[in-house]
């Protein structure tokens, strides 16, 4: 089973990502904070899914982070964000997708398994 | 006679002559058109006025108008005559060239001469009497122009311009004198006494008989060609002049004649010599005066200054040598003219013998052909022209003055003796001392010449001599005359005899006789007269062959007619010359035939005396007179004395022997008879003689007195006639002055009345004021702006009028200074309540009409009610302030542009907005010293070239300013070309502070951006919850549920468009519209798109026509994003369904998309406006179409991003079809 970890501070959209990923049988580690994955405080998944507008820390900073970590460096990374102009700006930092909000559930899945097959 | 030339040798020949003509008239400075002389004097403004504006503009001639003019005023005639015709006219200056359709007008004291074209002037010397300038221009005018002159004369005093017609008419040139309705009949009567004038006529029918001579063929056309055209029409006009007065032209020199002969067409108004001799045919009046017209001979005295040198010096002297007292000197003058020459003569003869000339008896015969000249010469009344080379001491000596002319004295008169005479057909004289036959030859062809040498070699003594023109000679006849003088042509006859045949009598010779074809025949009545001529003529031939010498008298004992060779009884007494018989008989004779003539007249029947003895050089005859009285008619009564050849002494001789005793018996009885006769006769002449001695005592006495008081009145007539001319010629200058005062009074009534229609009209009240402040007078607008009557006004003191209303301090103050300083003044306002008109506020101005006499001067007051003005112009300035402020507190900058950007104007609101005061920038240029960013200056330049482009835009751009304090503020500007505005003549542009403005737009976008972004989060929870809802659902069987769940999905869908749309406008909006291109296949895109769209639209159908494999590169999303948005408004505006075609084209540079729907369509202002944002089709039924209008510009922006093109092609009612256009070798 794939673990997917997912960044989001706003709680309904994390619940929603959770319950899409959950139900075709990815195992979801929710974080609400950027500070969790910047102080290492979770278990490296097959896939980041993070949100750009993150209270604290941003979340292409995180971005980032994950990609100059040796240990995170090749997990792809999907960037979701209100703004499609962040589109650009998240590769620069790194990321491997960009996911528009909003978003409808198959754009998603299809999105997660692309960068699951490799 | 000139050799006879085909008609079109002698046509060339005359076009030849022609062209040489005209070259030497152009070489000369001449053009060839007819110039006209006008002259006039007293009364000659209105004829010389009337005249010329009766003349068509373009006649073709030019007129040159010689007025005597006084020389101590200037005259305005030019400007009297401008006023009249459209010619120019022009004030003669010295040397100004005469040009076609033109009048020229002499100026005053000068002589005009015309020389080469040109006119000059010189001055003259102040004469007593009367300047002949008009015959002094019209004599030149006449030898310049020839037949192409014209002279006028009008009214005046005196005689100038006689002597100038003359001249023009001689020269082939037309004259007119003014007819009856001259002011002043002297000088036209003077001049068409003169015989020297063609038309005697009023002004305008001058005017009219120009215009239409200046078509004749005489003036346009050289005469030379006409002669040539017309040979045998001329020779008709011969026969007919020879027919009617016995003179044959043809053998006269024919280019002069035949050039009178057409004039005389011209003047005739025939339209060619064929019609002239038709005319003349039926009119003997017009054969007399072409006859008249043919002998014009214009002579002066002392013509050749020294030929009459030679004679003093020595033809006189040999004539005298050896001259008995009693013989007389005989000279003869053929062509005499009007006798200049013949007194001449006598005035040469008379000044060489000094005293004897009243002794010496001086027979001077001056003949000529013409009655008319004859008779001028028998009247012996000269004028001054023809005087030219008599010295003042001749003049004094041999003239009289008369009328103004100079009439020969009578001394010089009575040796004179004036006849009539054909020099050509009648016998010619004898024993002639002297024949002067000057310029006659040149007229005549060879045969005539020689015929007329012939008759003078008869005619001279043998010592006699013979005096031809300077530019004749005599030809063949050398035999007959020898020269002695070749300057002066002297000859002397030769003594030859000569077998004269004197043919003085033949009729016409054959070359004259008609063409037997030609139809014209001569008029019966012609012939008819010819043939008592003929009888009469062969009488004539009878009579002076066969009939004895006889001369015929009148009752007065004046020889009348001379008939056979008289020679052998008459000799002239010594004395002064006269025709009495009793002095021209032999003295031998005298008291023979006195006796006779006695006895005759006392019985009344005839008479003779026979067996009278004479005595010539020792040889004796006796001679029988018979004295036989003539009664013609009742009144008259003549002697014929007839002179009978008795014996010769020879033939007495010749008896003696014979005869002797008888003889003597005879002669012893014959001797008492004699002496008994003697005796008688000596008592009755002792008686007579007695008688006569103490008669002529008493004569003598009575002539001494009557010489004294002649002489006296002589030199008081004199003196009477130097002051007569004097007054006539101030008289004339008076009367010109007179005529142009007259004229000017016209013209000074004319703007009197000019000026009162003005006075009265004008709107501002006028009043005059004399010096003692009485109104004098005043206009209508004064009386009816201050409401009273002109008797209350006039008269009465100023400020007493219309209820002492202008009483006023100031006014008065005004008035008087104006008074005594004599100055005006000029809008003294005056405000006051004013009875009637109210409180008014008034403009005083006035001026002095000043006046010789100081007391007389007046004040003109002009009043001006500028009440309205001022309120106006109060008001006028209260709105101009209102607009200062209103401008100046405008919270924009209002300014207005030069061309290139020069500020010409600049509200005051700039100092509150930019720091700066208006003066600082007014006068600069925006670019030269710019306020603007240096980021945004191309964007004010812009600004100013799209303004200039196209001036009936607004042009509207935002750009920034630098504040005085440095900071920059944004502004708003727009901008509208009013450079062709008169009144503005610039660029206004209007300057709006947006910087406010656009801070709150950015946090309306960064709200919309932020609220947008907020919108979403919640957007994707709602949108995944509810797909996770609808899989829930699906499960379930509560259909009723799972519909409304699919339901609300589709709002959240469009909930989350509308979010999309809001941003990408907010992106657009900061610019940031960015593009993920990609490599794709539009056609695919087209499908995929189609195919999502087509769920949704149940009624439409989709309709794809694609045909393109090719590949772009663009951001696929956002094109899909186009797409998709006009599919739907395909959808959206075709409501009630149908087809939607969706194709794609290619062409060189670009793919084209099409969205073609047939809907409600779109109207053609609709469709201007439909990209814009927030514009939504279908106005108030908009309600229908649901949206927030941006998804077209959304499109339009992404489209121009990817640097195509979007546009739309609808009619209302029949659907629309989009199309863009996006290009394929992006990169």
């Amino acid at each position: 089973m794939k673990s997917i970890v997912v960044v989001e501070d706003d709680l309904a959209v994390l619940d929603v990502i959770t319950m899409m990923l959950q139900k075709v049988g990815y195992q979801v580690n929710v974080f609400s904070n950027g500070l969790d994955i910047l102080e290492n405080r979770f278990a490296i998944p097959d896939l980041f899914i993070i949100d750009k507008q993150l209270s604290g820390v941003d979340g292409l900073d995180i971005c980032g982070y994950l990609k100059v970590r040796s240990d995170t460096a090749y997990i792809p990374i999907i960037v979701i964000s209100a703004s499609p102009n962040v589109a650009i700006l998240a590769r620069h930092m790194g990321a491997d997708d960009f996911i528009e909000k909003p978003f409808e559930r198959q754009q998603l899945l299809n999105c997660v398994s692309k960068h699951l097959k490799d | 006679v000139a050799k006879k030339k085909t008609v079109s040798d002698s046509a060339e020949e005359i076009s030849n002559e022609i062209e040489q003509i005209q070259e030497n008239a152009a070489a000369r400075g001449i053009k060839t058109f007819p110039v006209v002389g006008i002259g006039a004097s007293a009364g000659g403004v209105e004829a010389v006025t009337e005249l010329i504006e009766n003349i068509p503009v373009d006649i073709g001639m030019s007129f040159v108008i010689i007025q005597h003019l006084s020389p101590k005023h200037e005259s305005v005639l030019p400007e009297i005559l401008q006023k009249r015709t459209s010619m120019k006219v022009h004030s003669v200056t010295d040397g100004i060239h005469i040009e076609i359709n033109n009048v020229y007008v002499i100026p005053p004291n000068t002589y005009m001469s015309i020389v080469d074209g040109k006119l000059t002037l010189s001055s003259r010397e102040p004469v007593k009497g009367i300047h002949h300038s008009i015959d002094y221009f019209f004599t030149a005018l006449a030898s310049l122009y020839q037949n192409n002159g014209i002279g006028i004369v009008l009214s005046g005093i005196g005689s100038d311009g006689t002597v100038g017609l003359q001249a023009i008419k001689s020269e082939g040139g037309i004259t007119f004198t003014q007819d009856s309705s001259a002011i002043y009949n002297g000088m036209p009567d003077s001049a068409s006494s003169s015989g020297f004038v063609d038309f005697i006529l009023s002004p305008e029918e001058i005017a009219k008989e120009l215009s239409r001579l200046v078509t004749m063929p005489y003036i346009i056309i050289p005469p030379e060609k006409v002669i040539a055209d017309n040979e045998s029409e001329l020779r008709k006009v011969h026969v007919l002049l020879h027919n009617k007065r016995g003179v044959d032209f043809l053998n006269y020199k024919q280019t002069t004649i035949n050039r009178r002969i057409l004039r005389r067409v011209a003047l005739n108004k025939q339209k060619d010599l064929k019609e002239y001799v038709k005319y003349l045919m039926t009119n003997a009046a017009e054969i007399d005066l072409l006859y008249q017209d043919l002998l014009i001979n214009v002579t002066t005295f002392f013509r050749e200054p020294t030929q009459y040198d030679v004679l003093n010096r020595k033809i006189f002297p040999a004539l005298l040598k050896g001259r008995k007292p009693t013989d007389a000197i005989r000279i003869w003058i053929p062509a005499c003219a009007t006798g200049e020459e013949a007194c001449s003569f006598a005035i040469a003869l008379f000044e060489y013998l000094g005293d004897d000339a009243m002794t010496t008896p001086i027979q001077i015969f001056a003949t000529d052909l013409s009655e008319m000249a004859i008779e001028k010469a028998r009247a012996g009344i000269y004028n001054k022209n023809s005087l030219v080379n008599v010295s003042p001491q001749r003049l004094k000596r041999f003239f009289v003055k008369i009328d103004g002319h100079y009439q020969i004295i009578k001394a010089i008169r009575d040796v004179c003796i004036f006849a009539t005479h054909n020099l050509l057909k009648d016998p010619p004289f004898s024993r002639m001392d002297i024949i002067s036959c000057q310029n006659v030859m040149i007229y005549l062809e060879p045969k005539p010449q020689k015929k007329i040498l012939n008759a003078f070699h008869y005619a001279l003594k043998q010592s006699g001599y013979l005096m031809l023109g300077k530019s004749e000679t005599i030809g063949s006849a050398t035999e007959l005359f020898e020269q002695i003088n070749k300057e002066h042509k002297i000859y002397t006859k030769k003594l030859v005899s000569t077998n004269l045949h004197f043919d003085f009598h033949s009729n016409l010779s054959p070359r004259y006789s008609m063409p037997q074809n030609d139809e014209i025949s001569i008029p019966t009545p012609v012939k008819q007269d010819t043939e008592p001529d003929i009888e009469k003529e062969t009488d004539r031939v009878l009579l002076s062959r066969y009939v004895p010498a006889s001369v015929v008298v009148n009752k007065d004992l004046q020889i009348i007619r001379f008939q056979g060779a008289t020679a052998n009884y008459l000799q002239p007494a010594s004395g002064k010359a006269s025709l009495h018989l009793l002095k021209m008989v032999r003295d031998e004779l005298v008291f023979e035939l006195r006796t006779l003539i006695h006895r005759v007249k006392k019985e009344g029947s005839a008479a003779q005396k026979e067996n009278i003895h004479l005595t010539d050089n020792g040889n004796a005859r006796t001679i029988h007179i018979e004295v036989v009285p003539v009664k013609p008619s009742s009144k008259d009564l003549y002697y014929l004395i007839l002179f009978k050849e008795g014996i010769t002494s020879q033939e007495i001789e010749q008896h003696k022997p014979a005869n002797t005793r008888r003889t003597r018996d005879a002669k012893d009885r014959r001797i008492v008879v004699l002496e008994q006769e003697l005796r008688e006769a000596r008592e009755h002449m002792k008686a007579m003689s007695e008688e006569f001695e103490a008669t002529r005592e008493e004569l003598q006495s009575a002539n001494e007195e009557v010489l004294s008081s002649n002489e006296e009145l002589q030199s008081i007539n004199e003196e009477l006639e130097t002051s007569k001319e004097e007054l006539q010629s101030s008289n004339e200058e008076l009367t010109t002055i007179n005529e142009e005062l007259q004229l000017r009074n016209d013209d000074l009534k004319e703007s009197v009345a000019y000026t009162e229609a003005i006075v009265h009209t004008i709107r501002e009240p006028l009043v005059v004021i004399n010096s003692d402040m009485r109104v004098r007078t005043a206009n209508r607008a004064f009386y009816s702006m201050f409401k009273c009557a002109a008797d209350e006004v006039e008269g009465h003191h100023f400020f007493d009028v219309c209820n002492r209303q202008f009483d006023i301090a100031k006014l008065k103050d005004h008035i008087n200074d104006s008074i005594s300083k004599n100055v005006g003044f000029h809008d003294v306002e005056i405000s006051s309540v004013f009875p009637y008109t109210g409180e008014k506020i008034y403009l005083f101005s006035a001026a002095r009409m000043v006046h010789e006499d100081k007391r007389k001067s007046r004040l003109l007051l002009s009043i001006e009610d500028i009440t309205q003005r001022k309120r106006s112009e109060e008001t006028l300035r209260e709105s101009e302030e209102r607009f200062r402020l209103l401008v100046q507190n405008s919270s924009d900058i209002l300014s207005v542009l030069t061309e290139d950007g020069t500020i010409q104007y600049i509200s005051e609101s700039l100092e509150r907005i930019l720091g700066y005061t208006a003066a600082e920038r007014i006068g600069q240029n925006i670019f030269e010293s710019p306020i603007v960013h240096p980021d945004d200056i191309n964007l004010k330049r812009k600004m100013l070239q799209d303004c200039k482009e196209s001036p009936q835009e607004t042009i509207s751009v935002e750009f920034r300013l630098r504040h005085k304090d440095g900071t920059y503020k944004t502004f708003e500007a727009a901008c509208v070309n009013l450079l062709d505005n008169d009144k503005i003549h610039g660029i206004v542009a209007n300057y709006r502070d947006i910087t406010t403005r656009k801070v709150l737009e950015n946090q309306k976008e960064e709200f919309i951006a932020v609220a947008s972004h907020e919108l979403k989060t919640p957007v994707t929870s709602i949108k995944g919850y509810m797909e996770l809802l609808i899989d829930a659902m699906a499960d379930s069987k509560d259909k009723q549920s799972s519909e409304l769940v699919t339901k609300i999905d589709k709002q959240v869908d469009r909930l989350t468009n509308l979010v999309k749309d809001l941003l990408d406008v907010t992106s657009i909006n900061e610019g940031g519209l960015i593009l993920k291109k990609e490599k794709f296949v539009p056609d695919a895109l087209v499908k995929e798109i189609a195919e999502q769209i087509s769920p949704t639209a149940s009624k439409h159908e989709l309709v794809l026509e694609l045909a393109s494999p090719a590949i772009i590169l663009a951001d696929r999303g956002r094109v899909g994003q186009v797409l998709s948005n006009l599919i739907s408004n395909a959808i959206k505006y075709s409501p009630a369904g149908g087809k939607i075609i969706i194709s794609t084209q290619l062409d060189s540079k670009n793919i084209c998309f099409y969205v073609r729907d047939f809907g409600i369509g779109l109207s053609s202002d609709v469709q201007e406006k439909i990209f814009e944002p927030f514009f939504r089709a279908g106005n108030r039924d908009s309600a229908t179409f649901p949206g927030l209008g941006l998804g077209l510009y959304i499109a339009v922006e992404i489209v121009k991003w990817h640097g195509g093109k979007i546009s739309v092609k609808s009619k209302k009612g029949e659907g629309a079809e989009f199309c863009f256009s996006l290009p394929l070798d992006n990169k």
